[in-house]
């Protein structure tokens, strides 16, 4: 196969844009030295989990494109408490993953005001308060049903 | 077809690139580099664009290139990243669409800013 399958030999200290799109990556890993990363593309992978992002140090990372991977839907707490370690990101893209699927996906997402584009969809507050609105309505329709 | 003066004359026809500083040899069929340090001033280009070619390899005649910020190699048959142990000024390698497995041969390259390994294969899936 003409494919990556492990992320390594990365000793570069001023890697600003890492893409490694379309490859055969399983696991995030060996990115220590890259502590001025910005922008890290693994779109088209085989990755499961971003918990290992935050373990790098990373001081100015901005923009994580994980499009096409196989995160689950199961993995939503772990990505919020990964998203809480990472302040400085301001875009995150995980459209083709199971993930945008559950149904607090992007409620919770939104909570975090750093980002400000997810999944290719730039969120101003008018939008963010339009689906704010919208959940509060849907757990107040609960509420008066008991 | 390899690197001859017509090639290179042709190519470097930017007139906005007075210094020659920008190598352009994108889509020529070459099937090497051999020779360029006989052709261009090896010490004053900055960027190699040689994408959609047959190169096999980087081949060690790019060690020369010492001033080289910007190296696109995409879309050709290299198996491995090697020889870019010189060039300590390079800011952006570009080796998407190649027969590349392994990411390797980077560890000198000080100042590499933008590192690009794609590979789309419009046949599977």
């Amino acid at each position: 196969m003409n494919y990556i399958t492990r992320i390594e030999n990365l000793n570069n200290p001023r890697i600003k844009t890492l893409i490694l799109s379309g490859n055969n990556i399983k696991e995030i890993e060996n990115l220590h030295h890259l502590k001025e990363l910005q922008n890290l593309e693994l779109e088209k992978n085989q990755i499961t989990t971003l918990s290992n992002l935050t373990i790098f140090g990373f001081k100015d990372i901005k923009k994580i494109i994980f499009s096409y991977n196989l995160i689950s839907i199961d993995y939503l707490d772990e990505l919020i408490k990964a998203l809480s370690m990472l302040p400085t990101l301001e875009e995150i893209n995980l459209q083709g993953n199971e993930i945008t699927l559950h149904q607090q996906y992007k409620p919770r997402i939104f909570e975090f005001e750093n980002i400000k584009i997810l999944d290719k969809l730039a969120l101003k507050d008018p939008i963010k308060k339009h689906f704010q609105v919208i959940c509060d309505f849907r757990s107040l329709v609960i509420e008066t049903k008991k | 077809m390899y690197l001859n003066t017509t090639l290179i004359q042709n190519a470097s026809k930017d007139n906005s690139d007075p210094k020659n500083l920008t190598l352009d040899l994108s889509l020529k069929q070459l099937l090497s580099l051999k020779n360029i340090d006989k052709l261009v001033d090896v010490n004053n280009l900055q960027k190699l664009l040689v994408s959609t070619n047959y190169l096999k390899e980087i081949e060690s005649v790019v060690n020369l290139l010492s001033n080289l910020t910007e190296f696109d190699l995409s879309i050709n048959h290299i198996s491995r990243i090697d020889n870019l142990h010189s060039l300590p000024n390079l800011k952006y390698l570009n080796l998407s669409n190649n027969r590349i497995m392994k990411i390797e041969g980077l560890m000198n390259l000080r100042n590499l800013e933008i590192l690009v390994r794609v590979l789309f294969n419009p046949l599977m899936d």
